[in-house]
């Protein structure tokens, strides 16, 4: 196919001539085929003027990688959408010199019809201030799309103090126009009057000194908005170049939402301390409250069996009596109520427990249980650790007592009791402050433990397996541990085997910087 | 043992009426003759001592042998009463038991600091009450000795 046999169109030709006389234009059919090469092309890689169109090879005009590129991107680009712009590096035919050139690329339709379309390729010589213009073109689009993708505000200040820079995130944040706002300060819009001062010098001082506290740190701030509602921010600045001088540029972050749900939950937490004083107020005060009439109901109970006490019949006897256990019940259920009042009301400060000594003085107490049972105990280890002495020893005795009341009948009770440093024997690792460092008590029995589903519950107030002919007691002596064992930030846990035995394990901070809650 | 068979008069200084009355059924059961008076107060605990007000005759107010004080109370609680009667050199030598329900460390050490002769919970059961009043009446009845002043009350006009 030649220039002869492929006449170009007037009028197609017209289009394709709004072009600079320097400018390369090649055309070529729709298989990328020149057919037209004109003089300044020919010129610009150094082709013969001689050469016809139709022998010109385009690939050896660009160097590898933009050839690849034209196949590519540009041409199917052109096949879709009628035009391609970029730009490519042309190369001097025999040499290995090559040189960027920018680049368009469009369809010419033929006005005859049948007649297929012809390709249009124009190349313009770049020169460095172009090149320069195009790139800060690019930075600056580049810098656009940052700024209005950013989903928070980005404003800029020059030197003088003046926003340049307000994004779209901005104007939904505050609630400005970017129009309105370009040409003020910060001061007079973005904060509360009464900090517009303090801000301003701050901002000062960072265009004139180019440094300052705050500089490339978060920090909060009180913003409003258009409507004078104030907000919490957090802003970050950074310091830059605008036109040869200082700018400063605000990274803002609304969050007021978080600041809200913080203090919501600062309140809650303040609400739920206070509601929990309460309710161990209330506790102490019902149970001590109530044991006034029952003390009542015995006594006059008891005076008036004594009374009656040779005319009762052998049911009313009874019922005297099970009037006085179920007051003598309620009187234990009371004081466990107190006891357990009493952990947090009564709590004393926490200081050094040996809780070996403490083990042995609890296993001295327990000697007349032990004997009867005919059980043992064992002591192991025990560390000494920052805690209330006498909750400490309440919750050895609760436990080791409760392990020598639940034994099995056919076997007299081992109790083991021993401790150590949850991240080693003696020593504190590098790294954890007293306070986190923790120990871990076991009490293990060979009882007749219980069922794995109960192992929550056992210590909840009042929570008995066993029915009270069985065993004795309101099912206080747990809910106790477990308070003490929360006071001092610590957990109890039990695993149990049914027939087996089971074992109770505390564990503690070996230290507590607070003293009481 | 000899069985000082002088009846004695307590005054027991509570509000609570059924407390009253079972001291008194105690004390009886005791066998020792005792007149227990009550008073709902320390206000009126001090009418009475002072001859004051419907006490003003002295004949309803016979000079007690023991005080029972009760803390918590209307008006002049116990602690108040204790305070001013031990600072009242008229009063302070009659024996102050203090029978109350509080077993509070604080309470405890405050009566004895204020001056309290001795310091007992209220008994739970009848018994207990009889037995405790037993042993009270014979130790400030007939154990002890007073100064003759106590013994004869604290006549303050």
């Amino acid at each position: 196919m030649d220039a002869s046999s492929d006449q170009l169109d007037a009028d197609a030709l017209a289009s394709v001539l709004a072009v600079d006389p320097a400018d390369f234009v090649c055309l070529t059919n729709v298989h990328g085929e020149p057919f037209y090469l004109n003089l300044s092309g020919r010129r610009m890689v150094g082709e013969s003027e001689e050469t016809p169109a139709s022998r010109i090879s385009l690939r050896e005009f660009y160097d590898a990688h933009s050839w690849t590129e034209l196949q590519q991107t540009a041409v199917p680009k052109v096949n879709k959408a009628g035009h391609w712009e970029g730009r490519v590096r042309l190369r001097k035919i025999g040499s290995e010199e090559t040189f960027e050139v920018h680049a368009r690329m469009f369809r010419i339709k033929s006005s005859k019809a049948g007649r297929p379309y012809c390709l249009a390729i124009v190349h313009r010589r770049m020169d460095k201030d172009s090149d320069l213009r195009a790139a800060l073109a690019e930075a600056r689009a580049r810098k656009n799309a940052i700024l209005e993708s950013s989903l928070d505000p980005i404003i800029t200040i020059n030197h003088e103090g003046v926003i340049t820079e307000f994004n779209r995130a901005a104007e939904l944040c505050f609630g400005h126009s970017r129009e309105k706002v370009l040409g003020t300060t910060p001061t007079e819009v973005l904060f509360p009057p009464a900090d517009g001062p303090g801000q301003k010098d701050r901002i000062d001082r960072y265009l004139t000194a180019g440094e300052g506290s705050q500089l490339g740190r978060r920090v909060e701030v009180t913003a409003v908005r258009a409507g004078g509602e104030t907000f919490d921010a957090e802003m970050a600045m950074t310091i830059g170049q605008e036109q040869g001088a200082p700018a400063l540029t605000f990274f803002i972050r609304d969050i007021s939402r978080e600041k809200k749900a913080e203090r919501e939950q600062a309140r809650y937490a303040a609400e739920l301390v206070q509601s929990n004083r309460e309710l161990e107020q209330f506790a102490y005060v019902a149970s001590h409250d109530l044991q006034e009439p029952l003390r009542k109901i015995r006594t006059f109970c008891d005076r008036l069996q004594i009374k009656l006490n040779d005319k009762l019949d052998e049911e009313g006897q009874d019922s005297f009596r099970r009037i006085q256990n179920a007051v003598e019940r309620m009187q234990a259920l009371i004081e466990g109520l107190l006891s357990l009042s009493r952990v947090t009301t009564r709590g004393r400060d926490f200081v050094a427990v040996d809780l070996r000594q403490v083990a042995l003085e609890v296993v001295s107490d327990l000697e007349a249980q032990i004997e009867r049972v005919g059980g043992r105990v064992e002591l192991g280890h025990l560390p000494s650790i920052q805690a209330d002495p006498l909750q400490m020893r309440q919750l050895l005795q609760n436990l080791i007592a409760n392990s020598l009341k639940f034994h099995r009948q056919d076997e007299p009770p081992v109790v083991k009791v021993y401790g150590r440093f949850a991240h080693g024997r003696d020593k504190r690792p590098a790294g954890l402050t007293p306070g986190e460092e923790r120990c871990r008590i076991a009490v293990e029995d060979n009882g007749i433990g219980f069922e794995p589903k109960y192992q929550r519950r056992i210590f909840d107030v009042f929570q008995r397996l066993h029915n009270r002919d069985a065993f004795e007691g309101v099912g206080i002596g747990l809910a106790l541990c477990r308070k003490i064992v929360e006071r001092h930030g610590g957990e109890i846990s039990v695993r149990s085997v049914p027939g087996r035995g089971s074992t109770f394990e505390v564990v503690l901070p070996v230290a507590r910087d607070v003293k009481q809650e | 043992m000899t069985f000082d068979s002088k009846r004695r008069t307590v005054l027991m200084v509570d509000d609570d009426s059924e407390d009253c009355l079972l001291v008194s059924e105690a004390f009886r059961k005791t066998g020792r003759p005792c007149d227990v008076r009550s008073v709902r107060d320390g206000e009126e605990m001090f009418a009475y001592l002072r001859h004051e007000g419907k006490y003003s005759n002295g004949q309803d107010a016979p000079p007690p042998d023991l005080i029972l004080l009760d803390l918590n109370m209307p008006r002049k609680d116990g602690r108040e009463s204790l305070a001013e009667l031990k600072a009242d050199s008229r009063c302070r030598d009659i024996p102050v038991l203090v029978l109350t329900t509080s077993t509070a460390e604080a309470d405890v050490e405050l009566c004895y600091s204020l001056g309290a002769n001795s310091y007992a919970a209220k008994p739970s059961g009848f018994r207990e009450l009889v037995d405790l009043f037993d042993v009270i009446g014979k130790y400030w009845f007939e154990l002890v000795t007073l100064p003759p002043k106590a013994i004869h009350g604290g006549k303050t006009g």
